[in-house]
């Protein structure tokens, strides 16, 4: 399972938790909108995420409580007992789901079906009440893929066929979509029928939309017994056109059975496939059914004849007629062949075909493949047609639907399309793989007769003349080379680009090139196979505009062709592969990070590791990992936290020590002590803090899926950088980061990069970058996500923010850009009107910068107009350990996170300055707000006081000053978070045990000075 | 003597539909006559059954077979010219 489906199993594994409570705490207070909201969450993000792994049903029904909850939100909706029943099934079901993926790593085949039944339940219970956003539901079915549930549905249907018998049934019919699964048997027993009637059937299905059904019906021996009658069942089988009965067994009259079925029924018909399945309902698991391909009813029967003389010569005139496209010539030809041509004679039939082939457009290449039959008195040989069919790709029964436009094709222009030229390219390439002297003229014939086709089907007949010569020339010669030159400057007529035009494509090429040079050789080939692999690298890359990533190409070319090494090139290509713009251009080939990322797969992985490579040397050395279960760090990890707690009480132990017992020694020696045991447990905490580190790849692994899809659907072009994956943070931020993350990357994309067209009318690229960039700083990491788009406009932030009463009039003249832009982290922020599924849903930049704090961190966003944004957020490395001041107020301690605080200044009661009834003091020539914390915390104030404590803390770029009683210093402290009944107290983050026993609540800025 | 099989002296005629039932004594007749000669012109439809007697036995068949489905099935297993 891939770390990314492990995160999303376990993350929604907690949201559903957090939703279920929600849920039954709303039952108590259904007008609690945080309630709400929380819920709404849950199911936003879970949507989210199902969205990157495809589990459409899931979607869907966490999209349908999302609206039902958008409406609760909206206040048209009423929570009442039902719909929360409704709303805890639904969650139900998708924690039944999300137990089926860690099993299976997919949902159950009949989870499309419930999941519709569960989201319409869901929408009926409020689309009563609440008008039916069309555009959003007709998004939706767009969204979320019509047609997987179409291919779920058909699966989940073949699996109800299964149990009935239907299934295989169904199996065949897919089996039969391709020729090479109708078994020989089978077709054969088309030899059985008249050729008249196989020709009347052609000449139906190419002049009617009419399929023909070859149903192979075997009953079982005992079906007399169950008052079947096969021969009644076949007689008035649907559009019977005609039967073949065999027998499975010639008769021994001395012990045959009558009463036990020895038949065998071929069945042709041109009925409705519904129709024919319904007449045969019964007898379906004693049944196949293949539909026919008109080119299958083409069946070459009879005699042989042996004076070929006159059929030579047909022969050499009509494949004359067929390389000029001498149509009208050639059937007059086999007409008159035919009147003199013993009409039992396999030529006959052959030529009967001809005729009937003639009448219609028929790609010469079956006409070809007909002659050679005939020529040689053979069955038709099929592989001949199936060039053909790889052809026009999507052959399954459209032999006949090619359009033959002589006119058009026969000109001498070289231009392939594309099938025709990857195939070209896939001969070519056979002459570079080596080959025993022995089979060289095999080779020379095969790709000799494969590009024949090619090009007869592609009318490029000088070109053919061309090749005939150099086929003749080769045949002789046994060399490669010349050949493998002719198709080269075929092909260079050819721009790659049909084949490699995006950079996904480049790097899809970058390893079929790869996988080429990996192929071990002659060494005497190797000259040429360097320069014909750089000769298409160059090619592609300029057609993918990924031309900058084959920099220093030549010089790597040089190198190869001295040392005629193919390991050269390769090492260096994959260089390129492992810098490919999904990855971190950092890190080089030889170090292992970059194997997180979603952008390869496992095979790719494993053939850039089977490349022995130079560089890596020191990877050898064997590592040995321990898989831990994460409780068990967990534990570790607290009771470290625990032994922190108590090692802090020795200092109070000295003290208590020297000054209740007065035993200084004493009190030295414990001192001593405690600076050895401080020591170690420090180190403990580091090396409990490394383990739990990883790397921020976790989070961006996630951006390139994400990135892709939306790009798509917006229709913009963005190019994603990734820096710095392999910096390391605590796993418990890196979890806490996964939302956030995610939502940031869509608003940069949503409402950050512009469309390909309004970005080249400002001039700027097409192509928009959008960069995550993740590094160390001090003693935590920064993560900067930053793109080039369009940017914040603070006059638009300020005016929405206006309009929805988040500032008043006063704000709106004085308020800076910067505070501006900092506006949209404002709860109930949204510039974006339109709901998109997107962002902008409501849950918007202020629950990011929740999210971010509740871990300690902070967030700054950075924004010019046209130029982009910049989103940068300052973590810590660990949650572990926390730095707070300790203060007290009225007898009480309290700790303020230490990364808030500014400074500490005693000021004298005159400096206090009145501004509209709020104190002030002017510190470094700023002003700086007094909060009086007794009177927040609503303790009495103090009296007479001439000096006043002050503890300046920033918090979102303002200064405050924290009148408290009394600073006690900085200490290290484990933060816990409030446990019920006391988390609803927003106003702590958590408490702290203090060395002396005593309990420490940590304030939460953010909310105390709300 | 059932309605669906009328045998003379030198052949055995099949009337109409010829049920599964009629195979056994068909295939009695044509065992103790091999010569037996084996009329279809009335037959409309014989019971699969029917048909492997007649393809185990192989007896003369005689007349032509109006029903276009069993003419089909008869020469395509080589029971007619």
């Amino acid at each position: 399972m891939s770390p990314l489906l492990e995160q999303f199993i376990s993350e929604s594994r907690d949201l559903l938790e957090e939703a279920a409570k929600g849920l039954l705490s709303l039952e108590n207070s259904p007008n609690d909108m945080a309630l709400v909201n929380q819920v709404f969450r849950a199911a936003h993000t879970i949507k989210g995420s199902t969205g990157l792994f495809d589990f459409v049903a899931m979607g869907r029904v966490v999209h349908a409580a999302e609206d039902l909850l958008d409406a609760a939100k909206a206040g048209s909706l009423d929570l009442n007992s039902d719909i929360i029943d409704l709303l805890l099934e639904a969650f139900d079901q998708v924690g039944a789901w999300v137990d089926h993926v860690e099993l299976h790593e997919s949902l159950p085949a009949d989870a499309m079906q419930i999941g519709q039944e569960l989201a319409n339940k869901l929408r009926a219970s409020f689309s009563d009440k609440l008008f039916l956003d069309v555009d959003d539901t007709s998004k939706q079915v767009k969204d979320q893929g019509w047609g997987v549930w179409e291919t779920e549905t058909m699966q989940s249907s073949e699996q109800a066929n299964q149990q009935s018998g239907w299934g295989v049934w169904s199996e065949q019919l897919k089996e039969a979509e391709s020729a090479a699964h109708l078994s020989e048997y089978v077709l054969s027993a088309l030899d059985q029928f008249e050729t008249s009637k196989l020709i009347e059937l052609y000449r139906k299905m190419r002049e009617t939309e009419h399929k023909i059904w070859l149903i192979d019906y075997l009953p079982s021996e005992d079906c007399f017994f169950k008052g079947e009658d096969p021969l009644f069942l076949v007689k008035t089988l649907p559009g019977n056109q005609t039967t073949h009965i065999q027998l499975m067994s010639d008769w021994d009259k001395n012990v045959a059975d009558i009463y036990s079925c020895n038949l065998r029924f071929i069945v042709l018909s041109d009925a409705d496939h519904a129709e024919i399945q319904e007449h045969l309902r019964y007898v379906l698991d004693q049944t196949n059914l293949y539909e026919l391909k008109s080119a299958q009813l083409i069946r070459l029967k009879g005699k042989i004849l042996a004076d070929q003389d006159m059929l030579d010569e047909f022969i050499s005139q009509a494949k004359n007629d067929l390389e000029y496209c001498k149509y009208r010539d050639l059937q007059n030809a086999a007409r008159a062949m035919l009147e003199i041509t013993n009409p039992q004679l396999l030529t006959s039939c052959g030529i009967k075909w001809l005729d009937v082939l003639l009448d219609y457009n028929v790609e010469p290449v079956e006409i070809k493949a007909l002659l050679a039959a005939i020529e040689q008195q053979k069955p038709l040989d099929w592989s001949l047609v199936s060039v053909q069919q790889e052809l026009s790709k999507n052959t399954v029964q459209d032999l006949e639907t090619i359009s033959l436009d002589l006119n058009l094709k026969s000109s001498d222009v070289v231009t392939f399309s594309e099938e025709a030229l990857a195939l070209i390219q896939t001969q070519a390439d056979l002459f570079n793989y080596p080959i025993d002297e022995q089979l060289r003229l095999g080779r020379i014939k095969s790709v000799g007769r494969v590009i024949e086709n090619i090009l007869v089907a592609e009318k490029q007949k000088s070109l053919l003349a061309l090749w005939l010569e150099h086929i003749d020339s080769a045949q002789t010669s046994l060399l490669f080379e010349g050949l493998k030159t002719f198709l080269q400057e075929i092909t260079q007529a050819q721009p790659v680009e049909e084949v490699v035009s995006t950079p996904e494509e480049f790097d899809a090429f970058l390893k079929i090139q790869l996988q080429a040079l990996s192929i071990v050789g002659d060494a005497s080939l190797n000259l040429g196979r360097i320069r014909s692999a750089v000769f298409v690298l160059n090619r592609a890359a300029a057609h993918s505009g990924q031309i900058d990533r084959l920099v220093g190409l030549e010089e790597v070319e040089e190198q190869a062709l001295v040392q005629k090494s193919l390991d050269v090139l390769a090492r260096w290509i994959r260089t390129r592969l492992l810098a490919s713009p999904d990855d971190n251009p950092k890190v080089d080939s030889a170090s292992p990070k970059t194997d997180n990322s979603l952008t390869k797969t496992k095979n790719d992985e494993a053939l850039i590791e089977k490349q022995p490579t130079a560089t890596s040397e020191s990877q050898n050395v064997a590592k040995v990992f321990l898989k831990v279960d994460q409780a068990n760090i967990e534990r570790l990890g607290d009771l470290i936290g625990e032994m922190v707690v108590a090692k802090n009480t020795l200092p109070y132990l000295a003290q208590k020590a020297e000054n209740d017992f007065g035993i200084r020694e004493l009190a030295r020696l414990i001192k001593d002590q405690f600076n050895v045991i401080d020591r170690i447990t420090q180190e403990l905490q580091q090396g409990i803090m490394q383990v739990q580190m990883l790397p921020v790849s976790n989070i961006f692994q996630r951006t390139p899926r994400l990135v892709r899809d939306i790009s798509r659907k917006l229709n913009k072009k963005v190019h994603l950088v990734l820096e710095g994956e392999e910096t390391e943070v605590d796993k418990t931020i890196i979890e806490s980061l996964a939302d956030p993350m995610v939502h940031i990357v869509r608003n940069s994309l949503d409402h950050g990069i512009e469309l390909p067209e309004v970005r080249l009318a400002k001039g700027k690229p097409e192509v928009g970058i959008l960069k995550l960039k993740a590094w160390q700083e001090g003693e935590g990491i920064i993560i900067e996500v930053s793109d080039d788009g369009k940017g914040i406009d603070p006059e638009i932030i300020k005016r929405k923010a206006y309009q929805k009463g988040l500032i008043d009039e006063d704000k709106l003249d004085n308020i800076s850009d910067q505070e501006a832009i900092n506006l949209i982290f404002a709860p109930g922020f949204s510039t974006n009107d339109e709901v998109s599924d997107l962002s902008g849903r409501g849950v918007g930049m202020d629950v990011v910068r929740t999210s971010i704090e509740a871990v300690g961190g902070n967030i700054q966003l950075e924004s010019q107009v046209d130029k982009g944004s910049s989103i940068r957020l300052s973590l810590p490395l660990s949650m572990a350990i926390s730095n707070v001041m300790q203060v007290m107020i009225n007898k009480q301690s309290f700790g303020v996170p230490m990364d808030l605080v500014v400074e500490t200044h005693k000021v004298s009661v005159d400096q206090v300055i009145r501004i509209k009834n709020k104190e002030t003091v002017v510190l470094r020539n700023q002003i700086i707000p007094l909060i009086r914390m007794r009177h927040i915390l609503e303790q009495p104030e103090l009296e007479n006081e001439t000096e006043l404590s002050v503890l300046v803390v920033k918090r979102y770029g303002q200064l405050n000053g924290l009148v408290i009683d009394e600073f006690l210093g900085k200490s290290e402290v484990i933060l816990k978070p409030l446990e019920e009944p006391l988390a609803s107290l927003k106003q702590y983050s958590g408490t702290a045990l203090l060395g002396d026993g005593s309990v420490l609540l940590i304030f939460n800025l953010s909310e105390l000075l709300k | 003597m059932s309605q669906t099989l009328i045998k003379s002296k030198k052949q055995i005629e099949l009337v109409g539909h010829v049920g599964v039932e009629d195979a056994e004594i068909l295939l009695e007749f044509l065992v103790a006559n091999p010569k037996l000669k084996v009329n279809l012109e009335r037959c409309e439809h014989f019971h699969t059954a029917i048909l492997q007697v007649l393809s185990m036995q192989k007896p003369n068949i005689v007349t032509s077979i109006k029903d276009p489905f069993l003419a089909l099935v008869c020469q395509d297993l080589g029971l007619v010219k």
